[in-house]
């Protein structure tokens, strides 16, 4: 069922302020905080990545508070283990008698801070596999379903390489956005030194109530995404392969299906934060880089060159045309105006 | 009738095809041109409400980014004509204002040989004719490569030409300066052998004597040479005198000033060259190679080359003298052509200097 004009309009206005929220926690990151609330209005999972001080953790601590989430942090280390994560069994000698009870770990949480996620082994990150794309994980043949909403926003830092693990390609493609964190300019650092304190966090304040995020989300399922706009989304992800257009030269492995259903999720989380009721296609082209880039797997001649996935994902949006029929040079903008 | 419906038909089909579209790319373009945020599309579907409607009268406006900058450019470009230094533009280059040497000795040379009858006119004509065709070629092509060896060989044929018409009387000259010498019987048997010989050649040369210097010999029968008085032997041999002078003139048109110019300009450039035509011009035998040297030559890799493997085969004549390059002592003056050869061809020219060599040798 399409979403009314009434849904929202109600809905533009709470994300207004969500946005104004956790603008305030962070200066001069407005970008960022836009990206990170399409990802979460798109039920996805964000990782990102930035230098250490940047504000990453303090965001997601807003965005659970705003959103009225129950929120855990997990510090990833390379001894932790699975076990660590997702819970474990525990004998217990109670009235009943002995028996075996699930604790469950920092994964059973609304929110789950994923910090410097690159650390942990990748036994411990495949742990995280299970828990982010089938929201549910199994310990000891148990199979415990995880809270609802369900969200994991991991961070890494770019700079440390030695004793990481850079996450498999597997599991960067389970998370809808990899975003940038980038440091503000100098208005961004007077605001933080003004309004901050080391130690002290920030007030937040509660904005959605309830299910409100819920509530959120299924209206985004609402939005209409039109057949045109699906097509380009097909058409974008399909020209990420290698062979498949010029932008692709150096890629050595596409995007996956999933990105197109990503990419069309967040596009339509965009379209609700502006308070349309479809989505369109500038939609899809701001959020091309966020949800491809990281997915796409670049080889040495591409490495070399100094491209990212993300420059070939905007050389793909310069590439691949939004009509997917060309209309007759007659009535280009530049022969009709 | 059916065919030219059925071609006017494609034609205007062909013509369209380029201006069919759908709906839904006009819309999309649409869409995106205003900004709308498919919202087009999406009440297209059905979606959404389509957006409210502009009215649009269409009336005269001024374009002014368009019509501006070229009221404005014009003016600059024309100031910046008389301040920009622009030189008149120089009168083309005047080609040459005279032909290749050669075609001044054809020239003096057929013009003597009109003034005394040696050559047959037809041949003068013939001869005039080319020249006539070589200096019709646009004068930047005059002095081509191409266009100075033909004149050359223009000249080089006539000179040989009038030399052999001139040997010819030459012949008959001395058979009747003899028989004009001659006392005694066997003097006279002699002359008249040596003119019928002459004769005979001068029959050879057929139409490239003149005709009146032709009929004139033809006249002349050895037998008669003890009956024919020495006035008109005397006569005809003074003709003949004259023919051949004129043929001796003609053929030396203009080359006093070559000669000039060679004495001016030292002996010339040094004449070592490639020599003679390499071997790899030979005709192309099957190299005799044992299985064991065509084993080594599929080997592709280089670097698995031992010192003094077979690596290259070239396919060149057997029999052909592939040793190394034999300087000789000759070889330091400046006329020695050299050994040439393979040798050279092989070991001391480029691949861009082998090219054009073998261009030239071919």
């Amino acid at each position: 069922m399409l979403p009314t004009e009434e849904e929202v309009s109600t809905a533009k206005a709470e994300l207004d302020q969500l946005s104004e929220v956790l603008n305030n926690v962070l200066f001069g990151q407005r970008e960022l905080v836009e990206r990170t609330l399409i990802g979460v209005l798109a039920g996805g999972h964000i990782l990102l990545e930035g230098l250490p001080g940047l504000g990453k953790t303090q965001l997601v601590k807003g965005l659970a508070v705003a959103l009225g989430l129950q929120s855990k942090r997990i510090q990833f280390t390379p001894d932790l283990l699975p076990t660590d994560v997702t819970g474990t069994s525990l004998l217990n000698d109670g009235p009943q008698g002995r028996r075996f009870d699930f604790q469950p770990g920092p994964l059973f949480a609304n929110l789950v801070l994923a910090d410097e996620i690159n650390r942990a082994s990748p036994r411990t990150q495949s742990a995280l596999l299970e828990a982010m794309q089938e929201r549910q994980v199994t310990v000891l043949g148990q199979t415990h379903t995880l809270p609802n909403p369900f969200f994991v926003i991991a961070t890494q830092n770019p700079i440390e390489l030695e004793g990481t693990y850079p996450l498999p390609e597997a599991q960067l493609d389970r998370f809808l956005f990899k975003l940038q964190v980038l440091r503000g300019d100098v208005s961004s650092l007077e605001q933080i030194i003004q309004h901050r304190e080391i130690g002290r966090d920030p007030k937040i304040a509660r904005v959605l109530q309830g299910d409100g995020l819920l509530r959120l989300t299924e209206l985004v399922r609402r939005i209409h995404l039109p057949k045109p706009v699906v097509s380009y989304i097909a058409r974008l992800v399909d020209a990420s392969h290698p062979g498949r257009s010029k932008a692709a030269e150096g890629v050595r492995y596409g995007a996956s299906p999933r990105a197109g259903l990503g990419l069309a999720a967040a596009a339509k989380a965009r379209a609700l934060m502006q308070g349309r009721l479809h989505a369109g296609f500038e939609d899809v082209q701001v959020l091309v880089a966020a949800v491809l880039g990281h997915r796409l797997v670049l080889d040495y001649t591409a490495r070399m060159q100094g491209r990212s996935g993300a420059d070939v994902s905007q050389d793909l949006v310069k590439e691949v045309s939004i009509e997917a029929q060309a209309l007759p040079a007659t009535l280009r903008p530049e022969s009709v105006s | 009738m059916l065919l030219a419906l059925g071609g006017a038909t494609f034609h205007t089909l062909w013509a369209l095809r380029d201006k069919r579209y759908s709906i839904i790319a006009a819309l999309t373009r649409l869409d995106t041109d205003l900004g709308l945020g498919g919202q087009l599309l999406a009440a297209h579907e059905g979606a959404t409400r389509w957006p409210p409607q502009v009215s649009a009268r269409p009336r005269l406006s001024w374009h002014l980014k368009r019509c501006v900058p070229g009221f404005l450019l014009a003016p600059l470009m024309l100031a910046l004509a008389l301040i920009v230094p622009i030189e008149p533009v120089a009168a083309s280059k005047p080609g040459p204002q005279q032909g290749p040497l050669s075609w001044t000795r054809v020239q003096e040379g057929l013009q003597v040989l009109q003034s005394e009858p040696l050559v047959a006119p037809a041949e003068l004509d013939r001869w005039k004719a080319q020249l006539d065709e070589l200096q019709a070629l646009p004068s930047d092509d005059w002095f081509d490569h191409e266009s100075q060896e033909a004149a050359d060989t223009l000249w080089q044929q006539i000179r040989s030409s009038v030399a052999r018409t001139e040997r010819s009387v030459q012949g008959v000259q001395q058979a009747l300066e003899s028989a004009l010498k001659a006392t005694t019987k066997e003097e006279m048997a002699q002359a008249q052998s040596a003119l019928q010989r002459a004769l005979k050649d001068a029959a050879q040369q057929g139409k490239q004597l003149h005709p009146d210097l032709a009929k004139a010999l033809k006249r002349l029968k050895p037998q008669d040479l003890p009956s024919m008085s020495r006035e008109s032997l005397n006569e005809l041999n003074k003709k003949l005198a004259r023919a051949r002078a004129a043929g001796r003139l003609a053929r030396r048109a203009k080359l006093d000033d070559e000669d000039s110019d060679k004495e001016a300009a030292g002996n010339g450039p040094p004449k070592r060259g490639p020599g003679t035509a390499p071997i790899d011009l030979a005709p192309i035998a099957a190299p005799r190679l044992s299985e064991e040297k065509l084993a080594l030559e599929l080997q592709d890799d280089p670097f698995r080359d031992a010192l003094g493997d077979l690596t290259r085969i070239d396919a060149v004549d057997p029999d052909a003298d592939t040793g190394p390059f034999k300087r000789t002592i000759q070889s330091e003056g400046t006329e020695h052509l050299g050994q040439g050869g393979a040798a050279v061809w092989r070991m001391r020219l480029l691949p861009k200097e082998q090219a054009l060599l073998r261009k030239y040798f071919e």
